[in-house]
């Protein structure tokens, strides 16, 4: 990291990259928008050929309870890795095994879990206040780029090559597994284990980027890009690769534009407002050429 | 002849499954919690120390200011060993131009007690207010990558130093603290300084 | 060769909701066996039961005349959205290897999925979302994708709903193909004129095996009428005719 670190300083000094860049946590968003951007774009697409997006929104929400437990438990404030991960992948786990074994309708189901999380992480977090300082808390819910150490972006290399390891070879059949999974079953596809698995791997990336998108919006940006491709692209593999380079840009304008316009708001807001630009331009787009 | 047998398709194992990782996770977390504790709290400081967690808001505001002005003074004391070859820490009127805070004069400046700022010695910088309202008089070691920030938390009327290095021992008996960071406690300040200086009018 | 099939006591419950009782039978390898009866009868359960679709009891097994062979499914419908780009070679690629679809498309995969779609008459839209073609044209695509792996057992449900007589056309000279290759065909099939084109074995299901023969037995006159009468035989009370599910 820090031969990237004074590469950047020397693009600054050359007057490529602009100031902010030689500030050591600038370059860290930048890598870590580099490395979850691809991934989130990638991971959207089945979101929402799955139809997901709420779900994925629950996941982060709980990821608001799971920091609060963590730091319950004793955790340091700035990284309760351990807390967060076990409560949101549990979350996860049974939110999904409950709508498999239950009639409950999903819709209600999700709203019911995502209001629970959301409920017992707020009350968690006021509990635990005294222990962290207020801008944790706005750290926790919006993200924010200033946070991320190096520490946080090993973490976030290796959980994103995990995961892109585990996408390559079961993809086709976490799809086919979504469109028919009867085909899929007969193909012998154990449709079970690729349903748990893409929930985890979901989970995993929701987790890895609440530090820089914040818990609240995090579940948007599994969906914004891939709607987004979905209207501009005719095939899967193009509407794979647009949501992934959509979700990087998004990502990557997000964490530089505020900081080069000394605009004080959260990256996570940021990145999906660019994100968001992006669909009704899309959108709009789609409507004149159809009109 | 093969006679494959069909299986019916019921829903035990799923649960099984399931049961099975989430208390796998359970007794992962478990095992791994007593290992990834809150290490600053143990951490023992010495009398003249002061850690961070413990400062008032008033203080963490300058010393998140200090802190990104740390980094650039060490960028310039590098630039000017590279490109100039000359040992040179940047003195004030450089910072001054550089339109570096908490050294330039403005409101936050006033806010903070009009610090009367000097540079000591080479790579020492220090602030005394003149108001009482505000941050208290503050030292500036950037001798080290790590920023070494000194508080006169106690002492009314510190004296000016003299001298041109810094002396830990002369510092010590004379009343000053050192403030601890925590490792990533320092990003929150920043956080802190961000939204300071935003609302300032510059 | 296709394999024969041996049910024994299948039966299919629902919690009180009575599916399939007890069907015993052997179907024969190597022949077109069509399930029919009425609808909510239990044709298209039996047809997943046999595919391990469903948590039925009893034992079903697959005789293999050498060694296992593959299994093709056309199902009812698959739910493919509008809106979704997903294409007709995408869903056809998706069901042949595990090679992502955003990843660079091998030839020789392509080439064998072009060659289904050319036995279905679909190899012209490889380009077309799933979710803009009609249901016939899905359909179609839906048996092209049975066809990847060279299945020795073809199971078929309901296969010409909603098709277009072209499309009828090319399902039933692939059936005539495959049933000349000796492999075995199972299919759920309502169209009475269309089934004794196929020359099979007919089995009429309602709840239980009803009926068993050839088409020339079965399909006869003054049996085609109650053929899809919700008639119940024998001790099964009357109470409650199996209803919804299929």
């Amino acid at each position: 990291m820090d031969t990237i670190r004074h590469w950047a300083q020397l693009g600054v000094d050359a007057g490529w990259l602009s100031e902010s860049f030689s500030y050591s946590f600038m370059v860290n968003a930048v890598v870590a928008a580099i490395l979850l951007g691809p991934l989130l774009g990638g991971l959207g697409t089945l979101v929402i050929a799955k139809r997901l997006a709420f779900f994925s929104e629950a996941v982060g929400h709980a990821a608001l309870t799971g920091i609060a437990l963590g730091v319950l438990l004793g955790e340091p404030a700035e990284n309760p890795i351990i807390g967060l991960f076990s409560f949101c992948m549990i979350f996860a786990l049974l939110l999904h095994f409950v709508r498999n074994r239950t009639n409950v309708p999903y819709d209600t189901l999700v709203g019911v879990f995502l209001a629970f999380a959301l409920a017992v992480g707020a009350a968690l977090l006021m509990y635990v206040a005294r222990k962290i300082n207020i801008h944790m808390l706005e750290n926790v819910l919006f993200g924010s780029i200033l946070t991320i150490t190096d520490y946080d972006l090993l973490i976030l290399a290796v959980t994103c090559g995990v995961i892109l390891l585990v996408l390559i070879p079961t993809f086709n059949r976490i799809l086919l597994t979504c469109i028919s999974p009867d085909i899929a079953k007969v193909r012998g596809y154990a449709t079970n284990f690729y349903d748990y698995l893409f929930v985890m791997m979901i989970t995993l990336v929701t987790i890895a980027s609440v530090k820089i998108v914040g818990a609240v919006l995090v579940g948007a940006l599994l969906l914004i890009p891939g709607a987004t491709a979905r209207l501009l692209t005719k095939n899967m593999g193009s509407f794979v690769l647009m949501s992934a380079l959509l979700a990087t840009i998004s990502c990557l304008i997000g964490t530089i534009l505020p900081m080069e316009l000394k605009l004080p708001i959260p990256s996570g807001a940021a990145i999906i407002i660019v994100s968001t630009s992006f669909f009704l331009t899309a959108t709009c787009y789609r409507i004149v050429r159809k009109g | 002849m093969i006679s494959q047998s069909v299986h019916p398709d019921d829903g035990g194992r799923e649960g099984k499954w399931v049961a099975l990782i989430i208390l796998t996770i359970l007794a992962t977390a478990a095992l791994l919690l007593p290992y990834h504790q809150n290490a600053s709290s143990e951490k023992q400081l010495a009398s003249h120390q002061i850690s961070i967690k413990d400062l008032p808001t008033v203080e963490l505001a300058m010393i998140g200011e200090l802190r990104l002005a740390h980094e650039e003074i060490r960028n310039i004391h590098q630039d000017s060993l590279e490109f100039e070859g000359v040992d040179a820490w940047p003195d004030m009127a450089e910072l001054d131009e550089l339109w570096l805070a908490p050294f330039i004069i403005d409101k936050s400046w006033e806010r903070k007690g009009k610090h009367a700022w000097r540079k000591v010695a080479p790579a020492l910088y220090q602030g005394i207010p003149a108001l009482t309202t505000g941050s208290v008089a503050v030292i500036l070691n950037s001798q080290a990558a790590r920023p070494d920030v000194w508080l006169a938390l106690d002492m009314r009327n510190p004296a000016p130093m003299m001298g041109s290095t810094l002396n830990t021992a002369e510092l010590i008996s004379a009343g000053w603290k050192q403030v601890v960071f925590t490792g990533d406690a320092i990003a929150n300040v920043d956080q802190a300084d961000e939204t300071h200086t935003d609302k300032d009018s510059h | 060769m296709g394999p024969a099939i041996r049910l024994q006591n299948v039966g299919l419950k629902y919690g009180d909701n009575v599916i399939l009782e007890d069907i015993s039978h052997y179907l024969e390898a190597g022949q077109c066996h069509v399930i029919m009866g009425p609808n909510g009868g239990g044709k298209t359960s039996l047809l997943r039961s046999i595919l391990g679709l469903t948590p039925f009891t009893g034992a079903i097994d697959i005789q293999w005349p050498e060694h296992k062979g593959n299994i093709g499914y056309v199902p009812q419908k698959a739910t493919f959205e509008s809106s979704l780009p997903f294409t007709v070679m995408d869903f056809i690629l998706l069901n042949q290897s595990r090679n992502p679809l955003f990843w660079r498309k091998r030839k020789k995969e392509q080439d064998h999925a072009l060659a289904q779609l050319d036995r279905v008459g679909m190899a012209n839209r490889t380009d077309r979302r799933m979710g803009q073609l009609s249901g016939g044209e899905q359909q179609r695509v839906l048996f092209a994708q049975s066809l990847l792996d060279n299945p020795d057992l073809l199971v078929l449900d309901e296969p010409t709903t909603g098709m277009d007589e072209q499309g009828v056309r090319y399902l039933e000279s692939l059936i005539h193909e495959l049933v000349r290759e000796n492999k075995t065909i199972l299919a759920v099939h309502h169209d009475v004129s269309a089934v004794r084109r196929l020359d099979g074995q007919v089995h009429v299901v309602n709840r239980q095996l009803v009926d068993s023969g050839p088409v020339s037995e079965v399909l006869r006159a003054d049996k085609i009428e109650r053929l899809f009468n919700h008639y119940t035989g024998g001790n099964v009370s009357t109470l409650n005719p199996a209803q919804g599910v299929k």
